[in-house]
């Protein structure tokens, strides 16, 4: 999956059993990952789960305890970072303090011995890039956290590196700025026909800008695939759980056959097809069902809305109405045994058709949830 | 080996050439020359035994009298107005910055016999003997408190000067009188500036040398300076090797026990460099 | 709290016994008699031209400026040396390190005197200026071991990283990266380490020779014989000297300060 146009493409990337051990501790697990050239592609996981471990791995600041890094299929594995040809973006802009804007740029290119008669031109190019041009003579603390980032950008494309590594470059930055920054980062890094990794555990990020995402959890590799397949085929529930925001039904009261599963509880009843292949002997089944799928009625009309087929319910009381930015979030509590709740979705624009307290019959078209198996810690 | 521990090599062999074998060379020197009985002899001998226990009282009365003086100084130039605060900063740094050897000298101008204090009493004719302000114990102690006591006040300024102004505020708001302000929450957060001061002062006045030389009487001498005359004057290296291996264990437990509880940057004026946990400020 | 007005009677009255003796000096130098009196009955600058005309003062105060210049750059470059191993070295514990770098201005002088005075006279060293700034920058070293060191912890790693990731060597980093950004504490270090050979009598002293004495060794002699006010001339030079040397420090950190205030 190349964007590149024109441009040189990037490099092509291959991660193989990478491990990494801090004493007992196993930062990563056997990670692989094979990165196409000009592919975006984010290390996405909650902090702690080892997406730097494995950033600095590949950047040569840090020797994997096991495996094998290839860049376009040359062994990079015992090669230090200064000799890896890579740009890195770190989320403190980590700009050169005591160097102005255009010395900070010129750095790289001296390091890689340029000749100086074509510095200044490729320092103007990766200025105009980031749209810094007017800033060549500031020192880094005379620029907003904004401008830092766009500098430190500058710096590291500026040298033309086969490939960008960037460390949650965007963390530091208040949200509208980010949002704004990631669609930037995304087109420049297209038109240069950059690899890029991005390391991020903003799970709305990873999927604006990514081409595939890699999630991580305690150093090990749960999915790697498009931000399409991550939400609607998730290999595990700790994939649903962590991409978007999701209703997990898990039970003993499962009933599986060839073509379908169907679990229920005290107050609730939900069915799956799809994704039966995706289940091996032993594994125990989960349904997942997203918070928009889901419509309410009036508890009393039960019988006619369940009389079509092919719904899953739960009926309870409306415990909460919340109003979330341009939704609303709605909990419905089944009561029950296993004291169940549900997570309704709804655009603003809406009427709003149910009242706390109320008796409710949540439903929704059982082809929307997703079948995936238990994730074995 | 990493590369900045490499970098430190060089830094480490040369302390290690011109501070570290001295000290070895003493430590050998004073068990081999002539032997082992420097010891005994610092342990029996009157005089040597004398000169130590001088020292620690007199290192010691320094250093509560210091901290004493120190302690409003320090609190002036936290609180006062800016005025104030420029004075006393000012008159405290011309001091600390004027050498030792020199502040030592004009103690011995102003109390000698024909010396400033007693000129004055004796053109007045309030005495007609000079006062006996010198060569004695008092102008010794007059003399360390008066070189030592900047180092009380920059360490007890430095704690002061971080605690909150409006910590007191809070407490005079919710009732509580001004002095009993200052005793319940300024002063228990000072004592950390205070026990650095407190170390600074006894360790340095521990090793004092130009001053009691210079200001005290005959046969008081303390320890520095015995050590400085078994070399010169007595031609004993050995027995001075040994005076200073006391000297130096001394000193150095007392440092073991003080960084339990503050650390050594903070002595010596950085706590900065006290571990990574203030790196991030 | 707001100090008493009795609080602040007392902090003049101490302020004044602080400085006290530093004027007396200054104002004794400019007598016309030949003993120290005060305050001064008639001045004159006769002692400062017996001073400056003298070839021995002139020899002297040229020994004490090379020494102190050349011990504070030799401490500056082994004082740095010591902070990047207890920063960033993992070979020797971080505490380890840093005792032997702080050590020499906690122990005694005397006893540091004695030592090398007994290494360096096996050696046949004393008596010049290598030798004694030698040996005052091992008092030096601490300061700009100290001051380097918390330059060192302010600093952000991943700035070295980023020049790494740029193509930089390690040692690259570290001349072009790392040292620029300490260098004002290093400069503050090194100045300290200045001072303190600037007015350092006791280990000097151990290392004269007739031909070869320091300012202060000097003025030390001086004072054993009796008090003069020529001593004094001499002793409020010294002083100025020291002033200088305050004030450039005042001035590099004042700089230092107002640099990270600019940091958003
Ligand atoms: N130098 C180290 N020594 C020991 N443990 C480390 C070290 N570096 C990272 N770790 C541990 O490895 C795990 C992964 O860290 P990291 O890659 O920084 O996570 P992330 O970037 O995903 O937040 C964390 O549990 C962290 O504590
Ligand atoms: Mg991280």
């Amino acid at each position: 999956m190349s964007h590149n146009g024109s441009t040189a493409p990037g490099t092509q990337v291959d991660l193989q059993g990478i491990s990494k051990r801090y004493g007992s501790f196993l930062a990563l697990d056997d990670v692989s990952i094979t990165i196409e050239p000009g592919e975006f592609v984010t290390l996405l996981g909650a902090s702690g789960s080892g997406k730097t471990t494995l950033l600095r791995i590949l950047a040569g600041f840090l020797q994997p305890t096991s495996g094998l890094i290839t860049l376009d299929a040359t062994d990079v594995t015992r090669v230090p970072v200064y000799k890896r040809n890579i740009g890195m973006v770190f989320q403190n802009y980590a700009l050169f303090p005591h160097m102005n804007v255009e010395k900070n740029i010129s750095f790289p290119l001296e390091m890689r011995k340029v000749p100086r008669a074509r510095r200044d031109e490729l320092i103007t190019g990766a200025l105009r890039a980031v749209h810094m041009e007017d800033f060549r003579r500031r020192l880094p603390r005379e620029l907003s956290g904004g401008q830092q980032q766009r500098v430190a950008l500058a710096r590291a494309i500026v040298t033309k590196p086969s490939i960008l590594l960037m460390d949650e470059p965007l963390g530091a930055l208040d949200r509208r700025l980010r949002e704004s920054m990631q669609i930037e980062i995304l087109k420049l890094s297209r038109e240069l026909g950059l690899t890029v990794v991005n390391v991020t555990h903003d799970q709305e990020e990873a999927f604006t800008m990514s081409d595939r995402i890699a999630l991580l959890s305690h150093g090990r590799l749960v999915q790697y695939s498009t931000p399409a397949e991550m939400y609607e085929k998730p290999n595990s529930s700790l994939v649903a759980e962590f991409v978007g925001e999701s209703n997990v039904f898990r039970s003993d009261e499962l009933v599986t056959d060839r073509s379908r599963v169907e679990i229920k509880g005290d107050t609730w009843h939900v069915a799956a097809e799809d994704g039966l292949e995706r289940l091996s002997p032993g594994d125990r089944p989960v349904v997942i069902v997203r918070p928009w799928s889901i419509s309410l009625t009036d508890a009393a009309d039960k019988t006619t809305v369940l009389a079509e087929g092919g719904r899953s319910h739960l009926e309870g009381t409306v415990s909460a109405v919340i109003y979330a930015g341009e939704s609303r979030k709605i909990i419905v509590h089944g009561g029950g045994d296993d004291r169940r709740e549900l997570i309704v979705r709804q655009p603003i624009e809406t009427e709003l058709n149910v009242a706390v307290g109320e008796r409710v019959l949540a439903h929704w078209p059982s082809v929307k949830n997703l079948l995936t198996k238990e994730h074995a810690a | 080996m990493n590369f900045w521990t490499l970098a430190g090599l060089p830094g480490i062999v040369f302390l290690g050439a011109v501070f570290g074998i001295p000290l070895v060379l003493i430590v050998i020197r004073s068990f081999t020359d002539p032997g082992p009985e420097n010891y005994l002899e610092i342990f029996t001998n009157e005089r040597y035994l004398g000169s130590i226990l001088r020292t620690v009282g007199m290192s010691l009365t320094v250093t509560l009298v210091c901290l004493v003086l120190a302690y409003p100084y320090a609190y002036l130039m936290a609180r006062s107005s800016t005025f104030v605060k420029l004075l006393l900063g000012a008159m405290l740094l011309t001091s600390y910055w004027t050498s030792s050897l020199v502040r030592t000298f004009a103690w011995g101008a102003i109390l000698n016999n024909t010396g400033i204090i007693n000129q004055f009493l004796q053109d007045l004719g309030v005495i007609d003997q000079p006062l006996p302000l010198i060569r004695n114990m008092f102008a010794v102690f007059v003399g360390m408190t008066h070189v030592l006591l900047p180092y009380a006040v920059l360490a007890i300024y430095a704690t002061l000067r971080t605690i909150d102004v409006d910590l007191e505020r809070a407490a005079l708001g919710m009732g509580a009188r001004p002095v009993k302000a200052f005793w319940r929450i300024t002063f228990p957060l000072s004592l950390p500036g205070v026990a650095a001061g407190a170390i600074l002062v006894f360790v340095i006045g521990l090793g004092f040398y130009l001053t009691p030389m210079y200001l005290g009487g005959p046969g008081q001498e303390l320890v520095s300076e015995m050590v400085a005359r078994e070399v010169q004057d007595f031609l004993r290296p050995g027995r001075a090797a040994a005076l200073s291996v006391v000297l130096l264990v001394f000193v150095g437990l007392i440092l073991v026990i003080a960084t339990r509880f503050v650390g050594l940057g903070a002595i010596v004026g950085n706590a900065a460099i006290d571990g990574r946990k203030n790196a991030a400020k | 709290m707001r100090p008493s007005k009795f609080t602040i009677a007392f902090g003049i009255l101490l302020a004044i016994f602080l400085v006290a003796p530093t004027i007396i000096v200054t104002v004794t130098s400019f007598s016309a008699g030949e003993i120290i009196q005060f305050p001064l009955k008639e001045a004159s600058l006769r002692w400062y031209e017996e001073i400056l005309t003298d070839r021995g003062w002139l020899q002297a105060f040229g020994n004490s400026l090379l020494v102190g210049l050349f011990a504070a750059l030799l401490a500056a470059v082994f004082g740095v040396s010591i902070a990047f191993m207890a920063a960033r070295g993992t070979a020797v514990p971080r505490r380890l390190i840093v005792n032997a770098g702080i050590g020499p201005i906690l122990i005694p002088v005397v006893v540091i005197a004695i030592g090398i005075y007994m290494v360096f006279s096996r050696l046949g060293l004393g008596g010049d200026v290598p030798s004694l700034a030698i040996a005052h920058s091992v008092i030096g070293i601490p300061f700009v071991f100290i001051n380097s060191l918390a330059a060192f912890a302010a600093l952000e790693e991943n700035v070295e990283d980023a020049a790494l990731a740029c193509g930089a060597s390690r040692a690259v980093t570290l001349f072009r990266i790392v040292l620029p950004q300490i260098a004002p504490s290093v400069l503050v270090g090194s100045l300290l380490a200045f001072g303190s050979s600037w007015d350092e009598v006791i280990v000097a002293q151990f290392l004269n020779t007739p031909g070869f004495r320091t300012i202060p060794v000097v003025i030390w002699g001086q004072m054993r014989e009796g008090i003069q006010p020529s001593t004094a001339a001499v002793g409020t030079l010294l002083t100025l000297i020291s002033m200088v040397v305050f004030i450039v420090i005042a001035l590099v950190n004042l700089n230092r300060g107002r640099r990270r205030q600019g940091v958003a």
